[in-house]
C-alpha cells in the first residue's frame, strides 16, 4: 500500500519509468473503489487502443503498394528510357545524313568548279583571223 | 534494409503511433491508411533507416513531420449526432453514459491545458513514448518535459476532482 502510495507520488512528480506507470495503470484500472486516478488511467487506457490487426494490415496495404507502383515505374522508365534512346539515335542518324548531303553538296561544287575551270584551260584559243590558201589531202596552206 | 527487416523493426511503430495520428483523423480507416502512408514514405528512405545509429528518433522525426502536415490538411470534423462518440476513442455505442461523460470531462480538462502541457500528457500517458521521444517530439530537455509532465497530471487530477466526489479514505485500500 504504501510502495504503491510511493509509486503515485512519483507518478506526479514526472519520475515514473514506463513499466511503473503500465502497473500503476494495471492497478487502478482493474479497482473496484473509485478514484481520480481509476477514471484517468481508464481514460488513458480507452485512448490508447489500437485495433487487434493493424500491424498486419498496414504492412499488407504498404507490401500492396510498394509492389504494383514499382512495376509500373519500372515500366514507365523502361518506355521512357527507350523512347529517349530512339529518339537519340534518330537525331544522330538525321544529323548525319544531313552533313552527308551537305558534304557531297559541297564537294560536288569543288568538282564543278575545278572541272569548269580545266574545260576553260583546254578551250581552244578563239581562232584568229586567217586566210586559207590552199587544203587538200596532202597539204593545207594557211595565213595568219 | 530488406522487407523482412522493415516488418521486424519499423512496422511495429504503427502501433505507437496509432492513437496520435487518430487523435489528428479520428476516424480509424483514415488513421490506417495514414499509417499506410507513412510507412510508404519510412520505406522510401529504408537505405537512410539502415544507416542510422537512431531508428526511433529517425522514425519519430519523420512522423511528427507526416503529423503536421495531417494537421494542416485536415479538414474541419464536424461530429453530428451519430459519429460524436468519435470525440473519444470509444466504438460501442452501447458504452456506459456515465462513463463516456467522464471520459469526455477528462478530454476536455486535458484539452484545456497549456499548448505544450496538453501535448506532453499525451504523448506519455496516452501513446506511451519515453521521454526521449518525447524529446524529439518537442524538442523540450528531458527534465524539463518531467516538469511539464508533472504539473499537467496533477492539474487532471485536481480537474476531475473537482467534479467528482471520491471517497479519500478508501484510496489505497484494494
Amino acid at each position: 500500500m504504501t510502495k504503491q502510495k510511493d509509486l503515485l507520488d512519483k507518478f506526479y512528480r514526472g519520475e515514473t519509468s514506463l513499466e511503473e506507470e503500465k502497473l500503476l495503470e494495471a492497478i487502478f484500472t482493474d479497482s473496484e473503489i473509485d478514484s481520480a486516478e481509476k477514471d484517468m488511467f481508464t481514460y488513458f487506457q480507452s485512448e490508447s487502443k489500437v485495433p487487434g490487426n493493424l500491424e498486419e494490415s498496414v504492412y499488407l496495404g504498404l507490401s500492396g503498394k510498394i509492389n504494383k507502383p514499382r512495376k509500373f515505374k519500372i515500366l514507365l522508365i523502361g518506355i521512357s528510357s527507350a523512347a529517349a534512346a530512339i529518339f537519340f539515335l534518330l537525331n544522330i542518324y538525321l544529323n548525319h545524313q544531313a552533313e552527308q548531303k551537305a558534304k557531297m553538296e559541297s564537294s560536288f561544287l569543288a568538282l564543278e568548279k575545278a572541272l569548269f575551270q580545266v574545260s576553260e584551260s583546254i578551250q581552244p584559243e578563239e581562232q584568229q583571223e586567217m586566210m586559207v590558201l590552199w587544203v587538200d589531202n596532202d597539204v593545207e596552206i594557211i595565213i595568219n | 534494409m530488406t522487407a523482412e527487416e522493415f516488418k521486424k523493426m519499423v512496422i511495429p511503430y504503427s502501433v505507437k503511433l496509432y492513437p496520435m495520428i487518430f487523435r489528428i483523423l479520428k476516424s480509424e480507416e483514415e488513421t490506417r491508411d495514414a499509417l499506410q502512408d507513412l510507412m510508404l514514405k519510412l520505406w522510401d528512405k529504408r537505405s537512410a533507416l539502415k544507416q542510422c545509429s537512431n531508428l526511433s528518433a529517425y522514425i519519430i522525426t519523420i512522423a511528427k513531420n507526416y503529423s503536421f502536415d495531417l494537421l494542416k490538411k485536415k479538414r474541419p470534423v464536424v461530429f453530428d449526432e451519430n459519429n460524436e462518440f468519435r470525440f473519444i476513442n470509444i466504438e460501442e455505442e452501447s458504452f456506459d453514459p456515465d462513463k463516456k461523460e467522464k471520459f469526455e470531462y477528462i478530454h476536455k480538462t486535458i484539452e484545456q491545458l497549456p499548448d505544450k502541457y496538453k501535448t506532453v500528457i499525451k504523448l506519455r500517458d496516452i501513446d506511451g513514448f519515453t521521454f526521449e521521444e518525447i524529446k524529439e517530439f518537442t524538442g523540450f530537455e528531458v527534465t524539463h518535459i518531467r516538469v511539464i509532465l508533472s504539473r499537467a497530471r496533477l492539474k487532471v487530477k485536481e480537474e476531475i476532482e473537482k467534479i467528482y466526489d471520491y471517497d479519500e479514505t478508501k484510496r489505497f485500500i484494494r
